[in-house]
């Protein structure tokens, strides 16, 4: 009964119904998913007897559009019981920059969508509280987004110019 | 006097049911002292019970994660220093290893060994700490003072292997900054001596006292399953009844050379979490004695000079190191392209690096998983119907670092 699973397992249990591709580096398994998929898969990942995946670690907005047109979100999942930990990867495509919100199956990921939607502007539906979370409310743009500049002297923030 | 008509004297039964309260919204900081920092709390209280309970954040942001991508991996470290001011180090190793794992480059035995002792007695610092301001926000201030008096012996080991006490930027990408000599082995001796009585004293003060007791028993209760749809880690998680430790479990550096328990409390509340970390610095002590006395000789940094720096006596002599000198000055080291997330147990959770390269000497993304933002979701939670001098003891319970939850 008590079979640890690994990285092939998973593939096996998931990859054929769902992931697009695989890629390990590092040891480190990922899976670009699609974005009407990823709360079916989410679940399917936390449900299953086998895997237990009863983590979501940690959520990673990035703006990846300087490599591959798009903007990526890292989803990594960790089961206690396997030791195991996978990334779930979403590319979004910069016209349509909204994906369905986690907190329906983990309530932690509240913060980490918040804290996306204020650094990155990915906007997750059907959060129950999608403000900024450590910006101003009146603050301007996304900062982690690659057009924005980190130097004063190039924002018109009030009393932030060089 | 009396008079047939003086209605007699009754005590009017009080039926708290029966008022009808006004819902009160208050603000609890930015500047309260027992919020740790700037951690402003949006209550709603019911007289004395709270009913609802929101931390607000961000008084502190200072872009760790945007100023990371315009500098050099090296350059980065004293940045993570100002996130978590009370265990540095544990931050700077977590980095680190991001770093060598995208270069898939392990320490020599002495470096890691020297990473693990540094990252204890950060740990057992910055919960000596968490002790006495948490003692102190429930009024028992004679725990502070005894506590700050042994984080100066462990500052006192910092600032004599690298000159700092709190942001110390002791690690680097492929070694350490100097090398421990044997005064500072002798100072960490006399430290673990120290520490295993002073634990003890922490315990005599505290662990049956009736009023930290009525303060901290069944306070700020959680399931072992709402932890984990919360995504809660560390200490908090352990005191849940969650049986999970990444020095244990998933070991990095050196930890599974070494013969420790992981404390695990089943009950939940404030009393057992503090419990629970109690043990946990017996446990880094544990650690910490192992390996001081099995500390290996040796070279400490990695024999790569395109990842650090060679030692200062060849490159004013030999061509070569002064050209990796020069390039690692200039353009840093360059990881391979890729992408990687490194988990380490930071005092306070689970502490993750996730880097994404793109083959430069800078990181094109780097974010940090910081475990005390993901804990203090769970503020609401736990306060939920209790009193409002409750919330200071659920404040306390979750070891907030302002630092680190405002990246």
């Amino acid at each position: 009964m008590n079979v640890t699973i690994d990285h092939t397992g998973v593939t096996e249990r998931l990859g054929q119904r769902y992931a697009v591709l695989g890629e390990s580096f590092r040891g480190e398994q990922t899976y670009t998913v699609r974005k009407q998929d990823l709360l079916d898969i989410l679940t399917a990942l936390k449900n299953d007897a086998q895997l237990q995946f009863n983590y979501l670690v940690d959520i990673t907005g990035t703006d990846t559009r300087p490599l591959n047109g798009a903007y990526t979100l890292c989803y990594h999942l960790l089961s206690h019981k396997n030791k195991l930990r996978i990334r779930l990867k979403v590319l979004l495509d910069p016209g349509d920059l909204t994906i369905e919100s986690a907190t329906s199956i983990w309530l932690g990921a509240n913060f980490q969508e918040r804290e996306i939607w204020d650094l990155v502007g990915i906007r997750f539906l059907n959060h129950p509280d999608l403000t900024r979370l450590y910006l101003p409310d009146d603050f301007t743009g996304h900062p982690l987004r690659k057009d924005y500049s980190p130097w004063a002297q190039d924002t018109d923030i009030e009393g932030f110019r060089g | 006097m009396t008079t047939a008509t003086t209605a007699p004297i009754t005590t009017p039964s009080v039926e708290m049911r029966e008022f009808q309260t006004d819902v009160m919204r208050m603000n609890m900081g930015p500047q309260h002292p027992s919020t740790h920092g700037v951690l402003r709390i949006k209550l709603e209280l019911d007289g004395e019970k709270v009913l609802k309970a929101e931390p607000m954040i961000g008084y502190l942001h200072r872009g760790i994660e945007k100023l990371a991508e315009t500098k050099r991996y090296n350059q980065v470290i004293p940045l993570l220093d100002r996130m978590d001011y009370l265990a540095a180090m544990c931050f700077n190793l977590g980095f680190v290893l991001a770093v060598e794992k995208l270069f898939d480059v392990q320490l020599p035995p002495r470096g890691q060994y020297i990473r693990v002792i540094m990252c204890e007695i950060a740990r057992l610092a910055s919960h000596c700490i968490w002790l006495g301001a948490h003692a102190m926000d429930v009024g028992a201030i004679t725990v502070f003072l005894y506590t700050f008096r042994e984080r100066e012996l462990a500052y006192d080991i910092f600032e004599h292997i690298c000159g700092q006490r709190m942001t110390v930027s002791y690690m680097r990408v492929g070694g350490l900054m100097n090398d421990m000599d044997d005064e500072c082995v002798t100072m960490i001796k006399k430290y673990i001596e120290t520490m295993k009585q002073r634990i003890e004293e922490y315990n005599r003060l505290l662990t049956k006292n009736p009023i930290w007791m009525d303060r901290t028993i069944g306070i700020g209760h959680m399931t072992a399953q709402e932890c984990m749809d919360m995504n809660i880690t560390g200490p908090c998680a352990r005191g849940c009844g969650i049986d999970w430790d990444l020095r244990r479990d998933q070991p990095y550096s050196a930890y599974d050379q070494f013969e420790f328990e992981v404390p695990v409390y089943q009950a939940g509340d404030v009393y057992a979490r503090y419990l629970q970390r109690i043990d946990e610095m017996r446990q880094s002590v544990r650690i910490l004695e192992q390996a001081i006395n099995r500390l290996p000789d040796g070279p400490f940094n990695v024999d790569n000079f395109k990842i650090i720096l060679p030692p200062k006596e060849l490159v004013k002599r030999d061509m070569e190191a002064m050209i990796h000198h020069f390039k690692l000055t200039i353009d840093g080291c360059k990881p391979p392209k890729g992408e990687i997330y490194m988990p380490t147990e930071s005092p306070r959770g689970e502490l993750g690096f996730y880097i994404q390269s793109d083959g430069s000497g800078k990181p094109y993304r780097m974010k940090v998983r910081n475990p005390t933002m993901i804990n203090l979701q769970s503020l609401g939670r736990m306060c939920q119907g209790h009193f409002l001098a409750d919330v200071v003891a659920v404040i306390g319970t979750l070891d907030v670092v302002l630092g680190e939850v405002d990246k």
